[in-house]
């Protein structure tokens, strides 16, 4: 028996209800609700800006499904979708990233220091190198020289601030407007830009290695990256049918499991040459037939909710090993290759320009910018609300920190999980627009486009907003069947 | 918190006063007209001599203002079809033929008669640019064409001849072969290519193929002459290795996040020659002097270059609709060529103003003579506009012919695939275009009925009226074989 | 309320050692990786032109003027100034307008209150893009296209802070509520009174994302206005791409400069989102 307002007539409790609700929900009507219906609208006509405005104001047509079937008609639109949800893939790292900084920022925190002692320091060491390299002259030399005078810096400041300033300076990626961001990085996966520039000679020496001992590297890359992903696989499989067996941590764990390796192998075929839809969706039709199997188990699965142990520690698992494999994927396919590229010397890709490595370019910046971001300040809030009683109570236990991560923090941490993960998945798959825009112009080949600078271009650039409403409608669906799941499962253990 | 929170209510409330207030007011006594197109000192001087040029002619005084909001057309778009658009604006590519569409530019066939700015004050080649349907959409503030830059200290530093203006794929391909054979000893880190890139249109053009046939009706790019060119493009990017590979058409577009980086590579030693106009010398002159010739891009069969204006256009619902056409009148006058030509924004709008000594040989920089007179002829003689469709938004073709040629670049496609994929999505297009108009469907009809009298005419040898083809290359090509009827004597 | 401990006692209970050297010193050279991007673009707004497509780090010299030449192609006061109040005002509405909402959801009861719930979750799913040319119609109705106010009234009501606030509600224990409520509060008073203090890590956060995002929108200023004056920053950075390139030097030292604030500005919020933090309700 929780919440206020339980007593009172329903009507009051809903004119109290609406009440603390109006302002928001006054200016949310008018500004979002009214704009979305008519969008809902418009994608069932065939509403053209070129001929439907104030000076060509041609009668507007209602023409049905005709949107949707054209949309699925569109030679390019699973590209695009795949598009979407591969750089969705992300996510799990920027989840991983953020909570790990939060993490090391909450650990490192402790009492200030000498103040006063330590800024003079700080400014002495600033004007003292801004004068050295005045003097010493501007060469390669000198950015090693800022990069360490800066790391000087920040290490006092550090002390100085007892761990805070860190914080500033992960969350700095957040502070240039986004287009600037996106330049930036332009700038920076330039071909014969920074990036480029200093992987150059680390690609030589790796060439070098690989060119002396062949052998090693064409047979034995591709072999230990095979065993090992097996042997990974089969630990998991293993660990999913001792759940099974003891319905300890739920039905949704084994089938999240069951998913999460179907992905991997999804990868491994459509790199082997399958195309992208038979390759993820046969693993992921098998699972899903196995998925029903289970379910139709007329077996009682325990009760279970986010915060236990077992069912979030599942999850994390499954997550973890989505990249680890792929990764291990990667170096069965490309590991018998390496002698014959190295052969010619290996040299960084041209990563914007790339078909291969436009996507992973994206996902790189978005992990650096998904570190220190939004996500990793919601962390922040999340740990310091966690009890130390927990924490104490294991102590006594004798945990070790990974215990202590794993049974106390990851499970408490649930509600901001659950939170990031429904935003991640809500804007990362609308998202893409800006970057495609600024940086790639949809990429070579399409191959950064996603659906949402899909429907910019069949929207703005061709006038069709009738045609790109349909394509947003069906993205919205996607979003909406993915937050639901989130939702249902997630929001029950959040509540308690 | 409490606090805190009515501190910053106040500093805002204070701050929006201040902003509000200090938002410049419009001068009522000068109408104040809004032009959107790039801001540099180029465009300000610009605004400076049409200052100058309404007291010069006693005209009324108007104060002319650079909107630098550009880049793409949504912005354009969006407020322009919703009322709220700016009174001038720049018209860049695709833009020029999508506006007008959409009924947002304002016709001034008439005003031009009267004022002086007709069709015949400038390059003919560039009609098609402003001319929709026999309307008159605007005026070009530019005429540009592209042609091959030469950094001729490239060359003699590989000790490799310079190529001629006139030449064939296969001497270019020979040409270009020695010189990166020359410029990239093994080893070398940094590869310097013999061209940023090759006009796929112009060399399509050259062997008779247009995007699209005579009457715009069809697009024509699985023809087997795509699929040659195409293949041409691939060798000499993949394997050859004489232009790399991504900066394919981004060189031309006035894309925003285009940087310098191309003009450096030229001036570097990178690239030995660059296709770009003749606007190049903005940004080639700053860095430095560079002896420098320009010759046409090599090609085989019908020799043409892509000519192309700059227009500027009259937005349909200003408020100050006699103003602004008087600066489509500036743009045909004396002072304003002449700034053209000081400043080298590609060539003046008026032909006659690109004969004068001091365009063809300006006294500051004699390592450019030679280019100008290039660029001119070029524009005089083998320019043609770009192949346009009414059927098809030239944003998608575009689009759609740029990533279908990454893609064969990337090693996913053939060059037969390619042409295919790409005659076949287009034409895809246009059945989508006009199903969805009925306008557009009716001039779709008509349009073939007059396509099918023209195949039927070629195919019996027979000479065809000018007045049936609709596209610019065609015309030109048609009238160069000799398979014009013979025009009407006024 | 829960017995508050000193801050300092709280944190190093939850760090049962003592965290050494080592961690400071990977997060020294994590922040480095961070910052790197940003030392690149400091180090390219003192370069020319064409030094700033090369792959070089450091410039061949040190040009200041490209500061001042900034304030030459832009009004980069005004722009800021815009872009700072305009982003105030969206923060200011959306944090209290949101606090209000959320409380409605987490802890009022009523009839449909899920329902609604969601359909506030559901407008956030979809692209922003296509209800753009609806809501600039809807702008050009009411008149406010080139207006401040239209700037601000569409982003200060969304759904993205009342679904931030409800979970942070949420996490409070409602024991608090219900003792307030014996002792004759009425809603409202909770509301204003219990709830909201104890948020303040919740406010704080929703305040901070909300002012970052805003400030950096870029397409809708972009689309809504015309005057130049009324630019916020991220458009009025558009002046550095000319018709022949862009001005990356230019345009890295005015992204340099507009960092400052920022920075200014997190810095003085986080102190309140820590103090909120560790004064704020601990589960009992």
């Amino acid at each position: 028996m929780s919440g206020l307002g339980h007593r009172g007539s329903p009507r009051r409790r809903l004119l109290s209800g609406i009440g603390f609700l109006l302002p928001n929900i006054l200016g949310f009507a008018a500004f979002t609700l009214v704009p979305l219906v008519m969008s809902f609208g418009i994608a069932f006509t065939d509403w053209d800006t070129l001929r439907h405005n104030i000076f060509r104001n041609e009668p507007l047509r209602f023409v049905g499904f005709e949107n949707f079937l054209w949309l699925f008609h569109h030679p390019d639109f699973m590209h695009y979708l795949a598009n979407t949800f591969f750089l969705m893939l992300g996510l799990p790292f920027a989840i991983a990233g953020s909570l790990g900084a939060a993490l090391m920022l909450t650990r490192v925190s402790h009492r200030p220091v000498a103040r006063r002692g330590a800024f003079i320091l700080a400014t002495l060491l600033l004007t003292g190198s801004g004068l050295l390299l005045r003097m010493g002259g501007m060469s390669q030399v000198g950015v090693w020289f800022i990069f360490g005078v800066l790391a000087a810096i920040s290490l006092v400041t550090g002390v100085v601030t007892g761990g805070s300033v860190y914080r500033t300076l992960f969350y700095l990626p957040n502070f240039t407007a986004g287009v600037a961001t996106f330049v930036l990085w332009k700038k920076l996966y330039n071909p014969s830009g920074p990036i480029n520039a200093a992987l150059a000679p680390v690609l030589d020496r790796i060439a070098g290695w690989v060119r002396s001992a062949p052998g090693v590297f064409s047979w034995g890359l591709p072999l230990t990256c095979g065993v090992l992903a097996t042997a990974l696989m089969v630990w998991q499989l293993w660990r999913l049918r001792q759940h099974w067996g003891d319905a300890s941590a739920g039905s949704v764990a084994v089938v999240t499991g069951l998913v999460m390796l179907a992905l991997p192998v999804g990868l491994q075929l459509y790199w082997m040459g399958l195309p992208a839809l038979t390759a993820v969706g046969g693993p992921l039709g098998v699972v899903l037939v196995g998925a029903v199997l289970i379910l139709k188990r007329s077996r009682r699965w325990g009760p279970v909710c986010a915060r236990d142990a077992g069912l979030s520690a599942e999850i994390a698992l499954a997550l973890g090993l989505v990249p680890l494999l792929s990764l291990l994927a990667a170096g069965v396919m490309w590991g018998a290759r390496l002698p014959s590229l190295a052969a010619v010397g290996l040299a960084p890709p041209n990563w914007l320009g790339d078909y291969d490595w436009a996507k992973p370019a994206i996902m790189i910046m978005g992990l650096w910018a998904a570190i220190g971001s939004n996500n990793m300040i919601l962390y922040l809030a999340g740990l310091s609300s966690i009890p130390p009683e927990l924490y104490e109570a294991a102590d006594m236990d004798g945990a070790s920190p990974l215990q202590r991560f794993w049974h106390i923090t990851w499970p408490q941490l649930a509600p901001v999980t659950f939170f990031i993960g429904v935003m991640g998945v809500i804007y990362g798959l609308q998202g893409g627009f800006e970057m495609a825009r600024v940086m790639t112009k949809g990429g070579p080949a399409g191959a950064t486009t996603t659906l949402s600078y899909f429907i910019y271009i069949e929207g703005f650039e061709t006038g069709r907003l009738g045609y790109a409403s349909a394509a947003a409608w069906v993205l919205f669906a996607l979003v909406f069947i993915l937050s639901l799941l989130n939702f249902r499962f997630g929001n029950r253990s959040a509540n308690d | 918190m409490k606090r805190s929170f009515l501190i910053s209510l106040a500093l805002l409330s204070l701050a929006s006063a201040l902003l509000y207030w200090t938002v410049p007011g419009k001068r009522t006594d000068i109408p104040v007209l809004y032009w959107i197109t790039q801001d540099d000192e180029n465009k300000r001087a610009t605004v400076a001599a049409f200052h100058q040029w309404l007291a010069d002619e006693h005209l009324p005084p108007v104060e002319l203002r650079i909107d630098n909001t550009n880049g793409e057309a949504t912005k354009k778009l969006v407020q322009g079809l919703s009322g709220v658009g700016s009174d001038i604006m720049d018209l860049y590519g695709y833009e020029a033929d999508l506006f007008p569409a959409t009924g947002m530019i304002l016709d001034v066939t008439e005003d031009a008669k009267r004022l002086g700015f007709p069709p015949a004050a400038t390059y003919p080649a560039l009609k098609p640019d402003f001319i929709i349907n026999g309307r008159q959409y605007g005026f070009p503030r530019n005429a540009g064409v592209a042609l091959n830059w030469i950094n001729r200290g490239t060359f003699a530093k590989y000790h490799v001849p310079e190529p001629p203006m006139h030449w064939t794929l296969d001497e270019f391909e020979a040409l270009g072969k020695k010189f990166v054979a020359a410029a990239n000893p093994p080893g070398i880190r940094e590869r310097v290519y013999f061209v940023n890139l090759v006009p796929r249109e112009q060399l399509r053009r050259g062997l008779g193929l247009a995007n699209y046939n005579e009457t715009d009706t069809r697009c024509t790019l699985d023809d087997p002459r795509n699929v040659q060119i195409l293949e041409r493009v691939r060798r000499w990017t993949l394997e050859d290795r004489l232009m790399p590979s991504r900066e394919e058409g981004e060189a031309m577009s006035a894309d925003i996040s285009g940087d310098g980086s191309m003009f450096s590579h030229f001036t570097s030693g990178r690239f030995a020659m660059v296709y770009v106009g003749q606007w190049a010398l903005i940004i080639l002159r700053p860095r430095g002097t560079f002896q420098l010739r320009a010759v046409e891009p090599a090609m085989d069969g019908f020799v043409n270059t892509d000519l192309g204006g700059g227009s500027v256009g009259v937005y349909a619902r200003t408020q100050h609709r006699k103003e602004s056409v008087r600066f489509l009148q500036f743009l045909a006058s004396a002072p304003f060529n002449n700034l053209i030509v000081r400043i080298a924004d590609g060539l003046p709008p008026v032909p006659k103003y690109a004969e004068t000594e001091e365009f063809l040989r300006p006294s500051d920089h004699p390592n450019e003579w030679g280019t100008a007179a290039a660029f001119a002829e070029a524009a005089r003689d083998t320019g043609i506009t770009m192949s346009k469709s009414p059927f098809v938004l030239h944003s998608i073709f575009y689009r759609v012919e740029k990533e279908l040629t990454e893609a064969m670049i990337s090693g996913r496609m053939t060059a037969a695939q390619t042409a295919k994929a790409m005659g076949d999505r287009l034409n895809q297009e246009i059945a989508l275009r006009i199903d969805r108009d009925p306008a557009l469907r009716k001039l779709y009809d008509e349009r073939v009925r007059v396509q099918q009298l023209i195949d039927a005419r070629r195919a019996a040898g027979k000479p065809v009226p000018a007045a049936w083809i609709n596209d610019p290359f065609h015309l030109a090509y048609y009238r160069a074989k000799g398979w014009l009827e013979p025009e009407a004597r006024p | 309320m829960a017995e508050t401990q000193t801050p300092f006692r709280k944190k190093t209970v939850i760090t049962a050692e003592r965290s050494g050297p080592g961690l400071s010193l990977v997060l020294a050279a994590l922040s480095l990786l961070m910052i790197a991007p940003f030392v690149w673009m400091a180090l390219t707004s003192f370069k020319t032109l064409s030094e700033s497509s090369d792959p070089e780090w450091m410039p061949g010299a040190f040009r200041w003027s490209n500061y001042p030449e900034v304030f030459k192609v832009i009004p980069f006061l005004r722009f800021a100034a815009n872009s700072l109040v305009m982003a105030g005002w969206v923060t200011i509405l959306q944090v209290f307008t949101s606090a209000l909402a959320a409380f409605s959801f987490a802890r009022l009861e009523w009839p449909g209150r899920d329902r609604v719930f969601f359909l506030y979750l559901g407008t956030m799913m979809l692209p922003g893009l296509v209800t753009l040319i609806p809501t600039f119609q809807l702008m050009v109705r009411l008149d406010l296209v080139d207006t401040y106010l239209g700037l601000v009234l569409p982003a200060a009501f969304g759904a993205f802070g009342t679904f931030l606030l409800r979970q942070f509600m949420m996490g409070i224990p409602r024991a608090l509520d219900e003792a307030a409520e014996i002792d004759g509060a009425s809603k409202w008073q909770i509301f204003w009174d219990v709830i909201l203090p104890l948020s303040r890590p919740g406010l704080v956060t929703l305040a901070i994302f909300t002012f970052m995002g805003n400030f950096q929108s870029f397409f809708w200023p972009l689309v809504m206005m015309k005057t130049v004056d009324k630019f916020p920053l991220p458009v009025g950075l558009m002046f550095f791409d000319t018709q022949h390139g862009q001005a990356t030097h230019l345009l890295m030292a005015a992204v340099t400069m507009s960092v400052i604030p920022l920075i200014i500005i997190f810095v003085l919020l986080q102190k309140q989102l820590i103090r909120g933090i560790q004064l704020g309700g601990v589960k009992g």
